[in-house]
């Protein structure tokens, strides 16, 4: 495919994913659900921490900065994985368009491409929003001090990690669209059970080294541990660890992911067109 | 490859809850270019197992077809270059979007350049005669209008070779006319603009279709002209009777000689049921009307009638295609 061809897929797909994400509500409506959500999932990590603090009789702004960073970057896994599970639901049985998107000579891979694209934007607009109001709320509403130095971000550390992380993600969403292409019925639940092992085994609120050994060896082997390292080094500087080592098992364990996630598509797509399940109805 | 489509002993096997079901046995046709082909059989007779294949949404069993020159199997995506599919009784598109703005995204996905997709939208429109609606959500078209739209993105692309799944599914009279119309001179006027319409409707096939294949149970029993196919009923005799009973029998049909076949519409609302039979022999209708008059039906209408492709299709397998009738062949 010409690269103006895959940019104008892409092009489309965002474009139809946002309209899809935004036209079901009037724009105040969508504003509050865009604005509640990310607070939402905020203050729950916020109390968390206020909480465990109360208990231990100990507030250590460095564990809230671990927390709040972790859980804020979080959001792009979730996002992409959403986006990714349900569109093949979407697409093939509630709008009926995937066939007819399949046997375009536009690539179907990157119009799904694009589609995550749109959970990058979410995410983005989330953390930008959560970032913001999570230092206002909690460092200047609760005084607990956040120990973020806003104007030394490492942007550049942050935005490879970011774009490679990002990579990694969609070839997880990959998988998604590849187990969804198969089955039906499992897209609202995909997203919750790989999205809840990798908050539990990434570190997103806990250092792996405080599972227990088979569990750390797990979580050496997922790119999100990598990822949420560097993002947090971007941020904080002093965590503890090689940035470099960091950044290069990022890079590996994303290639082996894009490598596994592209194979799973293929084959998952070649079993759709052998057994028919590219335009299947699914009826409740 | 001097067709621009080809099937070569086509199989397709699903699998059944019990048993491996063969949706298509041995299907071998083919279609010359500018051609309006037709695909007529009753429901699960094969027909979209078909078309599948040849859209490349479903890989054969065994067998290959081709479409201009290339394998469905193979070089899927250098078929997809120059065809477009449109399946009646569905809705494809974002609902939640305008009319223009679902063209604008297939135009885009197939490629075209932002002014021709502006203005092919605009004629197809236009042709279509929904222009008026272009603005307003698919969601909020009647069904007449959604399949404009739908018929409108197949045309998107100026295939090389339309796929029509049953387009007329569920339309009204008039609205089904104007697409019957539409696609006929679409064809005319695009030279090399090739169809391949599944109906089962017979009147569709007759009033569009240069050939038509007859399919039934995964196998295609006839091809040809449908006039052709029509003439060679002419050696027989096909009475059409109606009568004011829906509960009126006609199993005693089964064992007379001389009935190749036989088909019957039963009317809830008028209380009526039409019946038409083929015969090798006009007496035999006699000893029909005889029995029938034993039965205390009373006999509304009954005259000869000229030969349709049903009737070919009686010829072929016995029964109608409306599900439940009774078959019968003669000994």
């Amino acid at each position: 495919m010409a690269i103006t061809a895959v940019l104008r897929t892409i092009k489309q797909a965002v474009w139809i994913g946002w309209k899809v994400e935004t036209n079901w509500a009037d724009p105040l409506v969508f504003a509050i659900y865009y604005l509640i959500r990310p607070i939402a999932g905020l203050l729950i990590v916020g109390f968390i921490f206020l909480i465990g603090s109360f208990v231990s009789g100990i507030v250590d702004p460095g564990l809230f900065a671990f927390l709040f960073i972790g859980n804020n970057f979080f959001i792009y896994v979730t996002q992409i994985m959403i986006m990714m599970s349900m569109l093949i639901h979407e697409d093939r049985a509630h709008y009926e368009v995937l066939k007819h998107i399949y046997l375009t000579p536009g690539s179907l891979q990157w119009y799904i491409v694009g589609r995550a694209l749109n959970g990058v934007m979410n995410a983005s607009v989330s953390l930008v929003l959560t970032l913001g109001l999570g230092v206002l709320i909690f460092q200047f509403g609760m005084g607990i001090p956040i120990p973020l130095n806003w104007l030394g971000i490492d942007l550049g550390l942050l935005a490879v990690g970011l774009l490679v992380g990002i990579v990694c993600f969609m070839a997880i969403g990959f998988i998604l669209c590849g187990i969804n292409i198969m089955t039906s019925k499992v897209q609202f639940m995909l997203p919750e059970y790989i999205g809840g092992i990798l908050y539990l085994f990434g570190g997103v609120v806990f250092l792996p080294e405080l599972l227990p050994w088979w569990g750390q060896h797990f979580s050496n082997a997922l790119p999100i541990t990598y990822f949420l390292r560097i993002m947090r080094f971007s941020f904080l500087h002093n965590t503890g660890f090689d940035v470099h080592v960091n950044l290069v098992y990022l890079a590996a364990t994303t290639v082996i992911t894009v490598i596994v996630g592209l194979a799973f598509f293929r084959v998952a797509m070649f079993k759709a067109r052998r057994d028919g399940l590219i335009d299947k109805k699914e009826e409740y | 490859m001097s067709h621009i489509v080809e099937t070569c002993d086509i199989v397709r096997v699903f699998k059944g809850h019990d048993k491996p079901v063969k949706a298509l046995d041995k299907v071998s046709i083919y279609i010359d270019e500018g051609e309006i082909f037709g695909l007529l059989g009753p429901n699960g007779a094969g027909k979209t197992t078909l078309i599948k294949i040849l859209t490349t949404l479903l890989l054969p069993t065994k067998g290959e077809a081709y479409v201009g020159g290339f394998s469905v199997s193979k070089e899927a995506h250098k078929v997809r270059q120059m065809i477009s599919l449109v399946s009646g009784g569905e809705t494809p598109g974002y609902g939640i979007l305008s009319a223009s703005e679902n063209l604008w995204f297939f135009s885009q996905l197939y490629g075209l350049s932002s002014s021709s997709a502006k203005a092919r939208i605009k004629q197809l429109m236009t042709d279509l005669e929904f222009d008026e609606y272009a603005k307003t959500r698919m969601s909020k078209l009647s069904t007449g209008y959604k399949q404009r739209l739908n018929l409108a993105r197949g045309l998107l692309n100026n295939p090389k070779v339309l796929f029509l799944d049953e387009p007329t599914l569920g339309l009204d009279v008039l609205t089904s006319k104007k697409l019957r119309a539409y696609i006929v001179d679409w064809a005319k006027r695009e030279k090399e603009g090739t169809v391949l319409l599944t109906t089962h409707y017979m009147a569709e096939a007759d009033e569009m279709c240069d050939r038509v294949a007859i399919i039934d149970r995964g196998r295609i029993l006839a091809c040809d002209s449908p006039l052709r196919l029509k003439q060679k009923l002419e050696d027989n005799f096909i009475m059409k009777v109606e009568v004011s009973s829906v509960q009126a029998d006609f199993s005693f049909v089964d064992d007379m000689k001389g009935v190749i076949g036989y088909s019957q519409t039963r009317s809830i609302q008028t209380d009526t049921t039409s019946f038409k039979v083929m015969l090798t022999e006009e007496k035999i209708f006699s000893k029909i009307m005889l029995k029938l008059k034993e039965q205390n039906l009373k006999i509304l209408s009954a005259n000869e009638v000229e030969p349709t492709l049903e009737d070919v299709y009686i010829s072929l397998v016995g029964r109608g295609f409306e599900e439940g009738e009774k078959t019968t062949h003669e000994t």
